[in-house]
């Protein structure tokens, strides 16, 4: 009888097999919109925007370099919002939410760094600085990969998860700083491509932008938001399967 | 600041740097998600072969 609540209570922190079909084509739109949304922001973003004239096409960079910043930055946010329903529920779904989120943020933030990178050649005629934008930026990255590496170094499950959750929470801290690093420091050359800046002077890089700049940016961000949670759900999706592989191997050498 | 001479070299590596880091994540998802659920469906058929025995 114990057993069997047991086995009862396992299966019911276990992932279902099988997605509702609703879930399912939901899922299905979103990829579709996501593909579409794909080909619309790289249209705006290399032929509806003019072209800067100071900087020249490689400020077309900047679409993507901001947007994949919002799109890892919204991944990011899910790792602490998955965080904070685990510690307060102790269910392994947020966990894998959580994790599944820093694999697909760490990607799109590496993009941000290697259109950054790209874009500074030119402009500041250097592939990185030992700006306080760019060295945060890297800060940012390394507590991410830490949080990776270091997951795989706990065995027991339930420890990893706590330690992951309180882990994901703290490391944005380092996404909020990287957001207002450029806002706040006056030593900075990163220019603050939407809104005010307090160096704007000193500043290198700064667009001129039009209106069809800023919907071609405004379209951009919005898009690399859905490409971070379509990836995240696809994610999610593998992460389940990977726990039912788990729970059937472990079941098959129970018997 | 000085206008910069020709840029597109460095906005096409830009774009290239994107497509090539998003379709290397896509490839590693859908490969993974097909790996995972062609184990699954072989451990589920073990298992079943299993409970007859």
């Amino acid at each position: 009888m114990a057993v069997a609540s047991m086995d009862a209570a396992i299966q019911h922190k276990l992932p279902k097999l099988d997605y509702a079909v609703s879930r399912s084509r939901i899922l299905n739109v979103l990829t579709w919109l996501t593909g579409l949304g794909f080909v619309v922001t790289l249209f705006l973003a290399l032929f509806y925007a003019g072209t800067d004239v100071t900087q020249g096409n490689v400020q077309r960079v900047f679409y993507m370099h901001v947007g994949s910043f919002s799109g890892g930055a919204t991944a990011f946010f899910v790792t602490v919002i998955a965080g904070i329903a685990y510690l307060r529920t102790r269910d392994p779904k947020w966990d894998r939410l959580a994790v599944s989120s820093v694999e697909v943020g760490f990607p799109l933030m590496l993009i941000t760094l290697a259109t950054g990178s790209v874009w500074a050649r030119p402009i500041w005629n250097t592939w990185w600085t030992g700006d306080p934008r760019l060295n945060s930026m890297a800060v940012m990255m390394l507590l991410y990969a830490a949080y990776l590496t270091l997951r795989g170094a706990i065995d027991d499950p339930e420890r990893r998860a706590r330690f992951a959750s309180v882990y994901g929470i703290l490391a944005f801290i380092s996404v909020y700083y990287v957001f207002i690093v450029i806002r706040t420091r006056s030593d900075t050359l990163h220019p603050v491509v939407i809104g005010d800046s307090p160096v704007e002077s000193s500043a290198e890089g700064k667009p001129n932008l039009d209106v069809a700049m800023i919907i071609t940016m405004s379209v951009a961000s919005a898009w690399w938001m859905l490409a971070a949670i379509t990836l995240l759900w696809h994610r999610v999706r593998t992460e389940n399967i990977a726990e039912h592989v788990r729970s059937i191997k472990a079941r098959l050498l129970d018997q | 600041m000085p206008v910069t001479p020709n840029t597109d070299a460095y906005a096409i590596l830009g774009y290239a740097v994107v497509i090539i880091i998003l379709a290397a994540l896509v490839a590693y998802l859908v490969w993974k998600q097909r790996k995972l659920t062609s184990e699954r469906a072989e451990l589920e058929q073990l298992e079943r072969e299993s409970k007859q025995k």
